[in-house]
């Protein structure tokens, strides 16, 4: 039923601010999808989840037009279910290092890795992406509570990953490229990154830079 | 029935505070709970072991909470710009009397207020739902002493059901959490029997209604299935549907099954239609999962409608449209969902991807597959139909 593995990089922020990403991403997605959708990167709120949950909601109906696509929302604490049950695995943002800490402690890694090999997508969006690349500590501010993890899951062809990037960080890039010893993919919230099964680019969308110690260039 | 005194200002409500006021002492045979202090062999609930007395209707909750105003549930279908879709809880009219008047004042009510949390959606099992009736009571400007009347309240109100004060237990934690954009620290006092949650009173002890304005609110709640069912786990969990439960079908299963018409009601009795889109949009969700989870099952659809109708009614829910006009539209959305689930077996079965109208009834969709394909297809078609119905 699948064809080519994908993995999409998006820079994150609101529904209106990726549209055009999301809108090539479900393009992607057979008529009956199913996705599984993991929002772990978020803290629980007084309504437990359920805004979570409207969130994704309103992504589909956004996009699906005449598709027929469903979800199903993973949390932590859930078993993991076996993703080849499901068309893509939609991985969510929120704080980085908690979502990585979860996919360790659920050895999460592996599975995502060999799902894209057997061709499923992969869509992460901010933490969602930025775990997908080669080192998190491009959002070392967000380590609020002593996780001990950083190495990413390395599909970006070992290049870390940055989101909600804008000019006034090149300078905490530069330095953090120098000191993790990775080029950086750094990606504005209106872009992201469509990539095979291997981690090259097929395609890109809006503008997204590349950052190592001493130069940053769009690509 | 206590009621509230002089309020006493400057009280923080610590975990402390809750320990000493409700008398709870560390329980030594479960790391991280507390149990009441009964004293010895002279608490008056020795025997209170045996009867278990259900809640099964709203007057049976309010008469612990005299004090408190009843007022009408809020619309299970919220507003756009609310925080969710659904109403999740019955502490959400707390948004209502916001977005209303745009200030909090104080004031007492309580109300059974029947809610949908669609995060439990592909999690429903015994003692798990998407829908169910929240019953609550929230102080709005409190202090930590009413809180603990309420608390005591609620404490009367699950012993008086049956349950031992011995065999309670308590968790208290401290919570930093957020409602919207609001952040604020609240303290949690959940109530357990048997391993199950029964209930939860929580205190709010600064929550922002405006960046200056900061005011602190007591919400005590739980859901009554849960409740019933965790005072007597012998019971079916959703005992009203007693007559569909069978021994030979795992009792989660018929759960997860009930489950989706409750809430496929609860949604089109607001005059919900299906839709991909916000609320119409999950009462399609909650179909599918009908259509799928009842697979080879015989079920008596209009009569689970029914049970649900009824149910709803008993806690509160004046639907907008009928009961006919609710099964007729439940068992339209029912039937395109059928007809999604045969081709999306079709298309995992290695058959082709076809192109017929999904949006008919299954028996018209059928005539049309008979009719326009191959005779490989309808062969394979066939036998799906034969484990889907």
């Amino acid at each position: 039923m699948r064809k080519n593995g994908r993995i999409i990089l998006s820079g994150g922020g609101d529904i209106d601010v990726s549209f055009k990403l999301d809108e090539k991403f479900f393009s992607l997605l057979r008529d009956n999808a199913q996705i599984l959708y993991i929002p772990v990167a978020l803290n629980r709120t007084k309504l437990g989840f359920e805004g979570c949950y409207d969130w994704f909601s309103n992504i589909i109906s956004q996009h699906s037009g005449k598709k027929d696509i469903d979800f199903t929302m993973l949390l932590d604490g859930d078993n993991v279910p076996d993703f080849d049950r499901y068309d893509s695995v939609y991985i969510g943002g929120g704080n980085t290092y908690k979502l990585l800490d979860y996919v360790y402690k659920n050895n999460i890694g592996k599975k995502i890795t060999e799902y894209i090999k057997n061709g499923g997508i992969v869509y992460g969006g901010s933490a969602g992406a930025i775990i997908l690349g080669k080192n998190i500590k491009t959002a070392e501010e967000e380590n609020d509570n002593n996780y001990v993890h950083s190495d990413g899951l390395n599909l970006v062809e070992n290049r870390s990953v940055i989101c909600h990037y804008t000019e006034s960080l090149d300078e905490k890039i530069f330095e953090t490229a120098k000191r993790i010893n990775s080029i950086i993919i750094a990606l504005p919230e209106n872009a992201g990154l469509i990539l095979g099964s291997n981690g090259k680019i097929l395609e890109i969308v809006g503008n997204v830079f590349v950052f190592d110690e001493k130069s940053k260039k769009q690509i | 029935m206590e009621s509230f005194e002089s309020k006493r200002e400057n009280i923080v409500c610590s975990q402390e505070f809750i320990k000493d006021k409700l008398k709870l002492v560390i329980d030594d045979r479960s790391v991280g709970f507390f149990r009441l202090d009964t004293g010895e062999a002279h608490d008056d609930d020795i025997d209170r072991n045996e009867e278990r007395l259900r809640l099964e209707s709203p007057d049976m909750f309010f008469k612990y909470f005299e004090d408190a105003e009843i007022v009408e549930p809020d619309r299970v279908c919220r507003p756009k710009g609310d925080t969710t879709f659904f109403t999740t809880a019955g502490v959400q009219r707390i948004e209502t009397i916001i977005r209303e008047n745009g200030k909090l004042e104080k004031e007492l009510f309580g109300v059974t207020q029947p809610v949908i949390r669609s995060q439990f959606m592909d999690k429903v099992r015994d003692g798990t739902s998407t829908s169910f009736v929240n019953c609550a009571v929230e102080s709005v400007d409190t202090n930590p002493d009413e809180f603990i009347v309420l608390c005591n309240n609620l404490i009367k109100l699950i012993t008086e059901s049956g349950v031992s004060k011995k065999e309670l237990r308590f968790q208290i934690e401290d919570v930093p959490d957020r409602w919207g954009d609001r952040k604020f620290t609240k303290t949690v006092l959940t109530i357990y029997f048997n391993g199950i949650e029964l209930g939860e009173c929580v205190y709010l002890q600064d929550y922002p209604v405006t960046e200056n304005n900061k005011i602190s609110i007591a919400d005590i709640g739980f859901g009554v299935e849960r409740f019933n069912w965790g005072i007597d786990n012998s019971n079916n969990f959703f005992s009203d549907f007693d007559e569909f439960y069978t021994e030979t079908v795992d009792s989660n299963k018929i759960t997860a099954i009930i489950d989706c018409l409750r809430s496929m009601v609860l949604i089109a009795g607001e005059g919900v239609r299906p839709s991909s889109h916000d609320h119409g949009y999950r009462f399609r969700q909650l179909s599918k999962r009908f259509v799928r989870r009842g697979q080879g099952i015989d079920i008596d659809l209009a009569k689970l409608i029914h049970i649900s109708y009824k149910y709803w009614g008993k806690w509160g829910l004046k639907p907008s449209i009928s009961e006919t006009d609710i099964t007729q539209v439940i068992e339209s959305e029912n039937e395109r969902n059928r007809n999604v689930l045969i081709l999306t077996l079709l298309e995992e079965s290695g058959g082709p991807k076809i192109d017929i109208d999904i949006n008919q009834s299954t028996k018209d969709f059928l005539k049309q597959v008979n009719i326009s394909l191959p005779k490989s297809v309808v062969e394979i078609i066939n036998k799906i139909i034969n484990t889907i119905l």
